[in-house]
């Protein structure tokens, strides 16, 4: 029979929730918004013979760091849900939360990856149009 | 409890301050809220009080004659807000009619060329902010209490609110169409097109008001949905057992959060540059129209899938009926929903291909673009999955021909948006008919085809009687047909190159024959809209007492309900539970589950934990009122009045909309009187909490993420402008203010912070009021408005105005953001100190000032923040 809950919201309790359901894909955003951000700066601000070069490795530095992150949570989910330590949480809840996070940290990289190796295929600041 | 049944502690009750809330003034170990282990196959058992009944009927009644306006029921609200959704899609779809005949033949001249702009802005406009969000909102409203089997969602006269406000502001927008006032430049509205130069008159005016505003009510909508859905789902109901439709939402009313706040900057930014002149984007001046390109996508894009994703989500829940199967892949379309929901949000800038940004940029939201198809094909997958693995076979109703309908459809547009997601191709089909046949092939795709569906499906939960399956399948064929038979010849005078939104052609450019298809098809649409309408007419009664179940789904919806939603809440076990609990529906309708009674007497639903829907305690809820209305009229008519610059009047339309609200919100803080109260298995729960447990704290957190988008927005197009013209920012420290004015007003603003930290330790105990809390509260509410005053006087002070250059304008404008975030945080404060001197704040009920204070530390987050990049950043570039 169903108890009320003992620690209903706690803040762990929610965070867990954050980092399965938003953490993956804000790793995507980061990336993204690093990347195209930077991009924009350094074509709008920067000029000379090293911008290309500049703007690939903070692609690659960029993409690289979000990958690893991506990877973790893929590898070692336990590591960031720390759902072990929830005793309260039944198994279901559990494994839900992480194959939902495990799913959604592959497609963010993907997302990331896709992204990423665009720097590596085009100029750094030319327009085609 | 039963006499004899021995207590155990589970955890603080009425005005509980929780051990992570930091304060020492209860404990764990002193509780109102007691439970016993009971052995019970059931929470309740019989026999019920027969008074239970008639005394939820009279709670939950719904006002009769011309007080029905009165009424926030979910079903009434919901049922409402749809009815004028689709009344919009339908006045939209006339004015698309219209538009098809006058292009039906070449050098036509039925309509002039003014008014076919001001059509097809009302039409785009109508179908994307007044027919399209609204149409999932009240979906949202109407089914989410049903599928969670709650009383209502927790904030009913928001809704109300929202739905009311969303009605006067829409018909009057839509009104203008019909006395030459409608805007003429787009749904989509870009500047420099419409900056007062070449827009004069109101007319772009009612849209940037009017739109707006709606979008604060679709806001406070998705507040609603979201706190609904997190909180108060049934027992049992853990997030893995959430019917797909609440996830839908959820991931909706997420990007809803996120995305609306850029357009309202945006065309906060547009107004103030049309009435006042502030050159947000003027290039001379050091602004880019640009900018609304970026701040409108960025909301745009998303909007697309804040519309596909609910529609998504209905979909998901008629494919298991009909396949009579669970849904196959549910933790896959969970992730796809989710992933949908954050890449739609990288794909702004595809809207911009021809704008000539650098080519790299470019890749990147084409690979984003291209990312985006990945979950969206996963959710195609898993239905036709399903369908393929259906019990017997995939039932052919109407509902089910409709979502056939709209996989067909949809996937062709998801196909040409991959074509247009690479950026050779966009440049050849940007701005024709192909981008016209490619998003109505998405849009009605992916939402019309699945709202008949709804319709169909869900009409027998609220109406007698079924609606006709015979005239539905007529229904589905014609809009069917009618729409490939419209649409498709667009991609071929698209490619032919005949561009969007021209209002006549020439005989010799050859696209006459595929308009006279298109036209056709579109009088096919409007027939089969037709004969759902004749239908409605003929079949759609309102009432109880119709078929149960006539689809035998499984989710909660389909319990047998009445005006209180479902006798009692019923404890949860499956993701079906129709299907694996089958005596559910007598279980709860007899009351053996939880509350089946309204132990306040007054409206009340259960909330449960986020995770695993373990209940935690009871809300009292409002019920009818007129508050809540007239805070819509007013909040509406000063919106209004403003657009046709009648500014006095709208101002007392603007005080007068806020007495309305403080009234409205007067009554929602009940107070812990009436609790605990025992819902049933020997849980008694309390009915008032505050802190991060209550609901009305994660509203003014998601409140607060809101307000966050906006800034980020706000932050954006700071650097942005920079980026573009460097030149009007300051060129020496000797233009810029002293840093002692900001370094005051910083002061000011952590001080107020430090005022309501300690106002609220100084709480006194019911029934001791003293003046130091309403004095501290008052303090920080000063403090708040002298640093707003300091941060924009000392610009004002150094000689900057803001009508001179776009770095002016955007100072200025941090100050307009601080700034109204302070006046909230005054006319909160106010209240506070009223509900203190009434005897309805203290340490136990402190709600009020537990989400001021949230309010007042977001707002000094703010404010330090736009200080350091105000005063800050010149500087670092110099």
């Amino acid at each position: 029979m169903m108890k009320a809950s003992k620690n209903p919201s706690s803040k762990q309790a929610v965070g867990t929730v954050l980092i399965a359901l938003i953490g993956p894909l804000t790793i995507w955003a980061l990336h993204f918004s690093v990347v195209y951000g930077a991009h924009h700066l350094v074509c709008a601000a920067l000029a000379g013979n090293y911008v290309g070069f500049g703007m690939q490795t903070t692609v690659s530095v960029a993409t690289v760091a979000a990958l690893l992150a991506l990877l973790l949570l893929i590898v070692k989910p336990d590591v960031v849900l720390r759902m072990k330590r929830d005793e309260a949480m039944p198994k279901n809840s559990r494994l839900f939360l992480t194959d939902v996070m495990r799913l959604l940290a592959l497609l963010s990289l993907f997302g990331v990856l896709w992204a990423g190796s665009a720097a590596f295929f085009f100029p750094a600041c030319m327009s085609l149009v | 409890m039963q006499p004899g049944d021995q207590p155990v502690i589970l955890y603080g009750g009425a005005g509980v301050l929780y051990p992570w809330q930091g304060d020492t003034l209860f404990h764990e170990g002193e509780f109102v809220t007691n439970t016993t282990e009971k052995q019970a196959a059931l929470p309740n058992s019989l026999p019920r009080p027969p008074s239970e009944k008639e005394e939820l009927l009279r709670i939950w009644e719904t006002p009769s004659g011309w007080r029905w306006i009165t009424a926030v029921n979910n079903t009434v609200v919901g049922l409402l807000y749809l009815g004028a959704a689709f009344a919009f899609f339908v006045l939209a779809g006339l004015l698309a009619l219209v538009m098809r005949t006058q292009l039906a033949i070449p050098e036509n001249d039925l309509v002039s060329q003014d008014l076919y702009n001001q059509i097809f802005t009302v039409h785009g406009t109508t179908m994307m902010f007044l027919f399209a969000v609204p149409a999932m909102e009240a979906l949202g409203v109407l089914l989410l209490p049903q599928m969670l089997a709650a009383r209502d969602l927790p904030f009913p006269r928001l809704s109300a609110f929202a739905v009311w406000a969303y009605i006067i502001g829409g018909g009057v927008f839509f009104s203008t169409v019909f006395y030459g006032l409608a805007p003429k430049g787009g749904w989509f509205m870009y500047p420099p097109l419409t900056l007062t130069e070449y827009s004069p008159g109101d007319n772009a005016d009612f849209w940037l008001l009017g739109i707006g505003f709606i979008e604060i009510s679709a806001i406070a909508g998705a507040i609603e949905i979201i706190v609904g859905i997190l909180r108060t789902r049934p027992p049992g109901m853990s997030l893995d057992k959430l019917p797909i439709f609440g996830w839908s939402m959820l991931v909706f009313a997420g990007m809803i959060v996120v995305a609306f706040p850029a357009v309202i900057l945006a065309t906060m930014y547009l107004e103030i540059e049309r009435s006042f002149g502030w050159p947000f984007f003027t290039a001379a001046q050091g602004g880019d129209p640009l900018l609304w390109q970026h701040l409108f996508w960025f909301f745009g894009h998303p909007e697309v899938y804040i519309i596909f994703l609910p529609a998504a989500g209905l979909v998901s829940m008629i494919v298991p009926t009909m396949a009579r199967r669970p849904l196959i892949g549910y933790r896959l379309i969970v992730v796809a929903l989710i992933a949908t929901g954050f890449f739609s949000f990288g794909l702004w800038v595809h809207h911009m291909f021809a704008t000539g940004i650098p080519s790299l940029s470019m890749a990147f939201f084409s690979a984003a673009s291209m990312t985006v198809a990945v979950p969206s094909g996963i959710q195609i997958f898993s239905w036709i999955a399903t369908i393929a693995a259906a019990k017997d076979r995939f039932r052919l109703t109407t509902p089910g021909l409709f979502v056939l309908g709209m996989l067909f459809i949809f996937t062709i547009g998801g196909l040409t948006g991959i074509m247009v997601a690479m950026v050779p191709f966009d440049w050849q089909a940007h701005d024709t008919y192909f981008i016209v046949a490619h998003l109505h092939y998405v849009l009605v795709g992916g939402m019309v085809f699945p709202l008949f569906a709804t319709f169909y499906y869900w009409a027998p939960m609220l109406s007698t009687r079924m609606l006709s399956e015979r005239l539905g399948k007529w229904c589905f064929w014609l809009i069917f047909i009618g729409f490939n038979v419209a649409f498709m010849p667009m991609h071929i005078s698209g490619l032919l190159g005949m561009p969007r939104r021209i209002w006549t052609y020439s005989e010799a450019s050859g696209w006459g024959p595929y308009n006279l298809i298109s036209t056709l098809g579109a009088y096919l649409i409007g027939a089969g809209v037709l004969v759902f309408i004749v239908d409605l007419i003929r079949n759609f009664r309102v009432g109880q007492g119709g078929q149960l179940n006539p689809w035998q789904a499984g989710t909660l919806e389909w319990l047998p309900a009445d005006l209180y939603s479902t006798r009692s809440i019923p404890q949860v076990s499956s993701r079906e539970p129709l299907w694996t609990q089958p005596d559910l529906s007598e279980e709860v309708d007899s009351g053996q589950h939880y509350l089946p009674n309204a132990p306040t007497g007054a409206r009340e639903t259960l909330v449960t934990s986020v995770i695993e829907a373990k209940p935690q305690y009871v809300i009292q809820m409002p019920g009818n009122g007129w508050a809540h209305v007239l805070a819509a009229v007013f909040t509406a008519a000063c919106f209004l009045l403003l657009t046709i610059k009648v500014v006095a009047p709208a101002l007392v339309c603007g005080v007068l909309a806020i007495l309305c609200g403080l009234a409205w919100v007067w009554e929602l803080d009940k107070g812990p009187g009436k609790g605990p109260v025992d819902i049933g298995a020997g849980i008694e729960l309390p009915v008032y909490v505050s802190g991060p447990i209550g609901h009305g704290w994660w509203a003014m957190v998601i409140l607060m993420v809101v307000a966050g988008s906006l800034y980020l927005s706000y932050l954006f197009s700071y650097l942005y402008l920079w980026t573009v013209a460097p030149k009007v920012w300051p060129s020496d420290a000797g233009g810029l203010p002293d840093l002692k004015w900001p370094a005051l007003s910083a002061l000011l603003f952590t001080a107020g912070a430090a005022f309501f930290a300690v106002a609220r330790r100084t709480l006194p105990a019911p029934g001791h009021p003293h003046l130091g809390t309403p004095l501290l509260v008052l303090l920080g509410a000063l403090s708040s408005i002298l640093a707003v005053y300091l941060a924009v006087g000392c610009h004002w002070q150094a000689g900057l105005r803001p009508t001179v250059s776009s770095y002016g304008a955007m100072v200025y404008t941090d100050g307009i953001l601080t700034g109204q975030l302070v006046f909230t945080v005054l006319i909160m404060s106010l209240f506070v100190i009223a509900r203190h001197f009434t005897g309805k704040l203290d340490r136990v009920r402190c709600a009020t000032l537990e989400n001021t204070a949230l309010l007042v530390y977001y707002t000094a987050a703010q404010a330090l923040v736009g200080l350091v990049v105000i005063h800050g950043f010149p500087r670092m570039i110099l």
